[in-house]
């Protein structure tokens, strides 16, 4: 294969490209990719962030109201749930929101985006395993009524379908930057 | 006869009109709309001269039309960021390189989308000028190219386009001997791949 030939037909097809498109008015307050990911990570934290201090003030009510239908070890194990899911998205939201194209490598920020890649991986890894756990906690708790265990078996269904699918994607994208 | 404007001119400002100007001086430094503005001219320079360029290497790696559309804007959009924070130490198309090869390398598509270029219409578009020999070949050109990893497609990229082993180990942060391994590397790739399956190119 002749290189010298390659970068003349580079050459060539960068002159001969028409960009008239580049000079349309264009929308300088939209995110780009990056942005929109860190903005995901952020509202992420926000809601788990909101259902971590939802389960802090169930658990006070369970405390002091020896009716409350909840047991207080299960709001305890949501608890934690929430709390560990929105520090682990504060943490991907800020490093995404670290990367910066005009200043940094390209070595350096492939190897940030794919180290993030491969956390949000690890922390999905840690956060489903929760989560059923949690389910199951939550049928073994709430086995009298059936309308209950069928709507979280609905939901479990679904959730792992959307995990399943999120889980190729990544592994997709992780090979095809890979190198 | 002087007219009453000739004699405004002519005679000094008062001084509340003075004040107010080192004012409007003072907020304009301190606001930055002096550098908005120079931001803005350097902007339009960019867009001007490098906008073939960034939709070159926009277009080896963008894998359907909306992505090439998505990583050209958000190319433009990091250079407009970016123009705040520019430092004159290196040259303009080494910054306009980094930029857009690490926008391209970040780039997080918004859904699974096909992995084969369906863009037929994207180089009738983009080459309409061309012959249609010359818009196949650039089209396997850009797909030969696809067949890269990022960092040596960066690499390939930048050695198409006749830059030094300093310029590309700059903007890719390896060492000039790292560079020199890589790209002698992504030849022999492209090399097999061309053999194997684009002997017409």
């Amino acid at each position: 294969m002749n290189f010298d030939s390659l970068k003349n037909r580079w050459a060539a097809s960068t002159r001969a490209l028409n960009t008239s498109r580049d000079s349309e008015p264009r929308d300088m307050n939209r995110r780009t990719s990056l942005e929109r990911l860190a903005a995901r990570y952020r509202s992420f934290t926000s809601m788990s962030a909101v259902m971590s201090v939802v389960a802090v003030i169930t658990i006070i009510n369970a405390i002091t109201d020896s009716e409350f239908p909840f047991p207080v070890w299960l709001l305890l194990c949501m608890e934690f749930y929430f709390a560990t899911a929105a520090v682990m998205d504060y943490w991907l939201f800020r490093g995404i929101k670290s990367l910066d194209c005009s200043t940094m490598t390209v070595e350096t920020l492939l190897r940030k985006t794919l180290f993030y890649r491969k956390r949000h991986f690890q922390f999905m890894m840690v956060l489903i395993p929760m989560a059923i756990a949690l389910i199951i906690a939550m049928c073994i708790s709430f086995h009298a009524d059936i309308a209950i265990i069928y709507g979280m078996i609905t939901g479990f269904i679904i959730g792992l379908a959307v995990a399943i699918k999120s889980l190729m994607d990544f592994l997709r994208d992780y090979r095809n930057i890979l190198s | 006869m002087t007219s009453i404007l000739t004699e405004d001119i002519a005679l000094p400002l008062p001084w509340h009109i003075r004040l107010r100007l080192a004012l409007m001086r003072v907020a304009s430094a301190i606001t930055g709309t002096d550098r908005e503005e120079s931001r803005e001219t350097l902007f339009a320079g960019i867009t001007r001269d490098y906008s073939r360029l960034i939709a070159g290497i926009c277009l080896s790696f963008a894998r359907s039309r909306e992505d090439f559309d998505d990583l050209r804007q958000d190319t433009f959009l990091n250079i407009w960021k970016g123009l705040g924070n520019f430092r004159r130490d290196s040259s303009i198309s080494t910054w306009i390189y980094r930029v857009t090869l690490n926008t391209c390398v970040s780039f997080q598509r918004k859904s699974s989308r096909k992995d084969n270029l369906s863009t037929d219409d994207l180089y009738a578009e983009l080459y309409d000028n061309s012959s249609p020999e010359d818009m196949e070949n650039y089209r396997l050109m850009y797909r030969l190219i696809g067949e890269l990893k990022p960092l040596d497609k960066s690499i390939m990229l930048m050695w198409l386009d006749s830059k030094s082993y300093e310029e590309i180990a700059d903007v890719t942060g390896l060492t000039r001997n790292a560079v020199s391994l890589r790209l002698k590397r992504a030849k022999e790739h492209l090399s097999d791949i061309y053999h194997s399956k684009y002997q017409s190119l």
